[in-house]
């Protein structure tokens, strides 16, 4: 007991001492590893209609894996907002297992600013594609999917996941 | 201020030590050059064959005490063709945090989602 009130002791006079103001960065890429498990909680974050529809296709191309989708907080949080920054979407792993690389919890953002004037169509895609690297994919290029039908693409807009990237879920979880 | 965070640092450092894991061991070079892999920011580079290389290293370098923990985490890592023991997803986060913290006190080396 004495030793841990000593600990405490230390560790706030530590913080006090040392602490520097907190910072965040926003990259352009995904940095998400694969799901810990096949069970994804999605939580929506007071999301435009074109964030609404992109969650909706992320989750029916997430179910159409051996991922099943849900309403819940403990997993994937989903917000939209005028970032000032160039990317459409981003997805980040926000507690990784240092051990194996899955993550437990995962933030997916949507830029309404390069999004804004863009059809339901796009925002799927994008939907499909922000939650397909929740599931552990990375991008596809045209020389992985020559008939251009994968979602994981950056340059073009399709609105589902291929047999490819199921597969490549399903291998993950 | 820099001094004295340093001690505060240390004195922290020293009485929040695991009372049945040693600070020195005779592999302890090995066994954090390995644990190195696991850094921060090399964790979208490493796959998942290097893990396992890695953490079965690190098994094979731990001190004693850790030996039982290295190996859940090995067997983590072990595709799921090969012979390997399971055990709760609570145990394994508990013994993940464990040698986690180790590892960062250490061997000085910045793990994810660990906090020491």
């Amino acid at each position: 007991m004495r030793r841990t009130a000593i600990a405490v002791a230390a560790a706030i006079l530590l913080v006090a001492v040392a602490a520097s103001p907190a910072s965040a960065g926003h990259g352009n890429k995904a940095n998400a590893g694969p799901p810990d498990n096949a069970q994804q909680d999605v939580q929506s974050n007071s999301l435009t209609t074109g964030g609404k529809a992109a969650v909706a296709q992320g989750r029916a191309q997430l179910d159409r894996t051996d991922i099943t989708t849900s309403v819940g907080g403990s997993d994937i949080h989903v917000y939209d907002a005028s970032y000032t920054s160039s990317w459409y979407g981003q997805t980040s792993c926000t507690d990784r297992n240092w051990l194996n690389g899955k993550c437990d919890h995962l933030d997916v953002k949507f830029n309404t600013r390069t999004m804004g004037s863009k059809s339901t169509g796009y925002w799927q895609s994008l939907g499909c594609h922000e939650l397909g690297h929740t599931g552990g994919l990375g991008h596809r290029s045209h020389s992985s999917d020559s008939n251009d039908n994968s979602c994981m693409r950056e340059e073009i807009w399709p609105k589902y996941f291929d047999t490819h990237d199921i597969d490549a879920v399903n291998q993950y979880v | 201020m820099g001094a004295t965070a340093a001690v505060l640092a240390a004195v922290g450092g020293w009485l929040l030590w695991p009372e049945d894991l040693p600070t020195q061991w005779p592999d302890k070079a090995s066994f954090c050059a390995n644990a190195s892999a696991f850094e921060v920011t090399r964790q979208d580079q490493i796959s998942g064959e290097q893990r396992l290389a890695a953490a079965r290293a690190m098994e094979k370098a731990s001190p004693q005490a850790l030996r039982d923990e290295m190996h859940v985490l090995v067997d983590d890592l072990v595709p799921e063709s090969e012979p390997h023991s399971h055990v709760s997803a609570e145990e394994f986060q508990e013994i993940t945090v464990k040698v986690g913290e180790f590892v960062e006190r250490a061997c000085g080396v910045n793990l994810p989602s660990i906090r020491t």
